[in-house]
């Protein structure tokens, strides 16, 4: 691999990595909400969450790249606070893949979520747990599988993103150029064998980590009673 | 279990190949006729629809265009897909296809401009500006004008000074959002997507002088399905002709 | 702690139930909540554990307010001190059957400032209540009865201040329930915690509670001692007209494996196979089913049945619709509930029974209820 692709690849990975621990942190309180709450709004917030699934990625840039411009409320905003411009940079990367990649963390969740009925968090508050204590020693826990699962398919789901980094990113090497964005290049300078081998190792590398998924599950079975 | 699961699998199969009989079968009847297809750079696009235009009304023949990057229509028409004319935005790729059609034959030459959608003048200067954070182009390894732009650059011996300001988009057009939503305060564009905003919309442009970058030709060729088609070569030979050269410079381009 | 009194004074609508009560129930000892499924019962449960919030009232125990609607005041569940046990037997699914324990141990040291000599660790209640080769099993592997259990374990060593239990030994059989129905017992002895104990069963009710509380959609009908609020309303669970009586009587001899157990009931006597769990003068309960009854109009002789007890009839009431009739029977020489008996129409009438008729109620089978 050439030092500008492993440039790449190594941004890619922090990019997914970066993406994965936000969405972690994010998602998990919306997942717990959307599997415990039952008031009217949930299929309308349900439904937000998934759209990133059915928009096509160019459609999420586009949109992205006009809220994001150093004009805009959100991007002249973070152009005060950081001096640098959200979009063509490393976090408009993040805060994109974030959006992005937010259903891939927060369904699985929900369903580990929904599995524990709510039974065993009451068990745990009649035995003296506040409800953070329940969540953190229980609910957590309980839905270990589900919370691997969550985080394994975002990440791999962000480092396969094309189409809004390239609205978002730019392409600047060591900053936005991301490795499917190396591909591309190499697909279109008609550099075919080069091609064959980045595309051919980020093939394998994301089917171990869906294998690894799916053997893991299988072999540990979410069961809550 | 069984014989229920096999009539299931059964009656989904006879589902699935009438569905795709169904939708491949040719419906004459349905999809209006077009006499020629083509397959045109998406940079050219403006200048298309007035030759287009043009043509269907000069000899009444309807054309099927598909705008597109001339890098998956090069792999396409490789593959064999159904086009007759292909307008490349470079020169490249049409000479890879010459087993496939005619000689390629320049019919628009690129002009390269620096623009900026706001009023204020701009000059070569500009580029250099302090308050300028976002240069935008498009990405010289796959267009050929990303490829001018980095010329033009080189030539005014700035390269160190904006490298970091660059900002590259997959191709021109890209470039050109770029710009336009704001996010790169200059653009490296084509004079034609200046010229096809509303006089209003144009802001403010500089075209450096032509011999500071390699020439940005655009070639097209006749593929070998449509030479059988009157239509492609009757539109092969109206690109070449007074009225479509008119059209073409019109729209920002210089003629061969 | 006997100073203590559970004051509930709600009103919850809960789908089409409409519960009210207001009740003062003492902290002391096992208070059944009994009425038929749907009455309630474990919404009420809830309402003092605190899981769910009640439309309009109040609930105090003790000094402690810990809902109170008008002041705006809500304890959650986790700052009551309540012990629940959920009717399915549920626990902390992640952790094997002795951590699920450690777990409950961990907070009673919270809540708790001293640990009492008497509590005992995860260890010993396991072994007292034979679960000790389940330690390392995980919840999904249990039955439903072990899992009934092991929640029993649990709550109990949360130290709770008052322990609440959702028909508890539902999925166990009648052995195991016997069983943990004496533990109930010992604990109230060792460590006692005031129990309020939901259950649609009259024998469970009869053998272990102090006082109950009969429920019926959403009102509470009765309060009181358990042997005749049983007696008036026990019985109506699954039917409309009652249809057996609880006595009470005291061991007078003990007979052996082999041999009947003899129990006084006021001056008559009732023979009963053998029950190990008894000594001669516990006093105990008596269930026998209207159905178990048999009327002679004189002293029988030539039947199996051993046990015939003296009365009067006291009343004589056709069931609407069947081809039964109920009879009441006041037993000689006790002063307690009538004695309940099911005949058909047609052996009232060969019978000729009448109201003030002497006769002897025969019984088949009786439950020995503590």
């Amino acid at each position: 691999m050439s030092p500008p692709d492993a440039a790449a690849l190594l941004l890619t990975l922090k990019l997914a990595c970066a993406a994965t621990l936000i969405l972690l942190v994010i998602g998990t309180p919306l997942a717990w909400w959307l599997a415990q709450t039952r008031r009217r709004g949930k299929p309308v917030v349900e439904a937000i969450v998934a759209l990133p699934l059915v928009l096509p990625p160019t459609v999420l840039g586009f949109y992205l790249l006009i809220a994001l411009n150093p004009q805009s409320p959100i991007g002249s905003s973070w152009l005060r606070m950081t001096g640098d411009t959200l979009t063509f940079s490393f976090s408009g990367l993040v805060l994109a893949s974030v959006l992005y990649s937010l259903p891939f963390m927060v369904q699985p969740l929900q369903s580990a979520f929904e599995t524990i009925t709510r039974k065993p968090m009451e068990v745990a508050a009649s035995l003296g747990a506040s409800p953070w204590g329940a969540f953190f020693k229980v609910a957590v826990p309980a839905s270990a599988r589900g919370f691997l699962t969550a985080i394994i398919l975002t990440f791999a789901h962000t480092l396969g993103e094309f189409g809004i980094v390239l609205m978002v990113g730019g392409n600047i090497p060591n900053r936005t150029r991301v490795i499917s964005i190396a591909v591309y290049e190499r697909v279109e300078t008609l550099q075919y064998a080069e091609a064959h081998a980045l595309s051919l190792f980020l093939l394998v590398l994301s089917f171990s980590v869906l294998l690894f998924v799916y053997i893991f599950n299988r072999r540990f079975p979410i069961h809550v009673g | 279990m069984t014989v229920f699961r096999c009539s299931l699998v059964r009656t989904f199969a006879v589902l699935a190949l009438l569905l795709t009989v169904g939708c491949s079968a040719p419906n004459a009847e349905k999809v209006p006729t077009y006499a020629a297809t083509l397959a045109v750079a998406s940079n050219f696009r403006p200048a298309m629809e007035h030759l287009k235009a043009e043509f269907e009304q000069e000899t009444g023949y309807t054309l099927s265009v598909s705008y597109g990057a001339t890098g998956q229509f090069f792999a396409q028409i490789q593959s064999g897909a159904p086009f007759d004319v292909f307008l490349a935005a470079d020169t490249l790729r049409p000479s890879l296809l010459q087993g496939i059609g005619t000689t390629p034959r320049t019919y628009a030459i690129g002009q390269l401009a620096l623009w900026s959608p706001v009023k204020e003048p701009v000059s070569s200067n500009t580029l250099n500006a302090p308050d300028i954070r976002h240069i935008a182009m498009a990405n010289p390894d796959l267009a050929p004008y990303g490829t001018a732009a980095l010329d033009v650059i080189n030539h005014l011996g700035i390269r160190d000074d904006v490298t970091n300001k660059l900002v590259r988009g997959e191709n021109v057009g890209q470039a050109f959002v770029f710009a336009q939503t704001g996010n790169a305060d200059l653009g490296f564009v084509a004079l034609s997507q200046i010229l096809a905003l509303p006089e209003n919309e144009r802001g403010a442009y500089w075209l450096p002088s032509s011999i500071d970058y390699a020439p940005i030709r655009q070639d097209a060729l006749l593929l070998d399905r449509g030479r059988e088609n009157a239509a492609a070569t009757s539109f092969f030979d109206f690109l070449y002709g007074e009225r479509a050269r008119e059209i073409i410079a019109n729209s920002g381009y210089k003629l061969p | 702690m006997s100073d203590k009194m559970l004051d509930i004074h709600l009103e919850k609508r809960i789908g089409a139930l409409n519960l009210r009560l207001s009740e003062a129930w003492p902290s002391a000892g096992v208070t059944a909540l009994f009425g038929p499924s749907g009455s309630g019962k474990t919404s009420v449960l809830r309402l003092i554990a605190g899981f769910v919030k009640p439309d309009r009232g109040r609930i105090t125990f003790g000094e402690d307010v810990w809902c109170d609607t008008e002041r705006g005041i809500f304890r959650p569940p986790h700052k009551r001190s309540t012990g629940f046990v959920h009717q399915g037997g549920h626990l902390l699914p992640h952790l094997s059957v002795e951590n699920n324990l450690h777990f409950a141990e961990r907070y009673a040291h919270k809540t708790n400032t001293t640990r009492p000599d008497n509590t005992p660790t995860p260890r010993e209640i396991l072994d007292e209540l034979h679960l000790s080769a389940l330690a390392h099993r995980k919840p999904e592997s249990l039955s439903g009865g072990e899992r009934q259990r092991v929640a029993l374990a649990q709550a109990v060593l949360a130290q709770p201040k008052l322990l609440l239990l959702d028909e508890p030994f539902s999925a166990l059989d009648m052995g195991r329930k016997a069983e943990l129905l004496s533990y109930l017992d010992r604990l109230q002895h060792i460590s006692p915690v005031p129990i309020i104990y939901v259950s649609h069963d009259v024998a469970e009710v009869s053998r272990i509670a102090n006082r109950v509380a009969v429920i019926k959609a959403g009102r509470i009908v009765e309060t009181g001692e358990t042997v005749s609020v049983l007696n008036r309303h026990g019985f109506h669970v699954s039917g409309p007209q009652r249809s057996g009586t609880l006595l009470e009587g005291t061991v007078s001899e003990l007979g052996g494996t082999t041999e009947l157990m003899a129990i006084n009931i006021g001056p008559q006597r009732l023979k009963l196979p053998f029950d190990a769990s008894f000594d001669v003068g516990d006093s105990l309960r008596v269930i026998i089913q209207a159905n178990d009854v048999v009327i002679a109009t004189q002293a029988p002789i030539g039947l199996s049945v051993q046990n015939a007890l003296e009365g009067k009839i006291l009343a004589i009431e056709d069931v609407d619709g069947t081809a039964m009739a109920h009879i009441m029977i006041g037993l000689n020489g006790t002063a307690g509930s009538p004695l309940a008996a099911r005949i058909t129409r047609a052996a009232v009438a060969s019978l000729s029974l009448a109201p003030g008729q002497d006769i002897y109620a025969l019984i088949k089978t009786a439950v020995l209820a503590r």
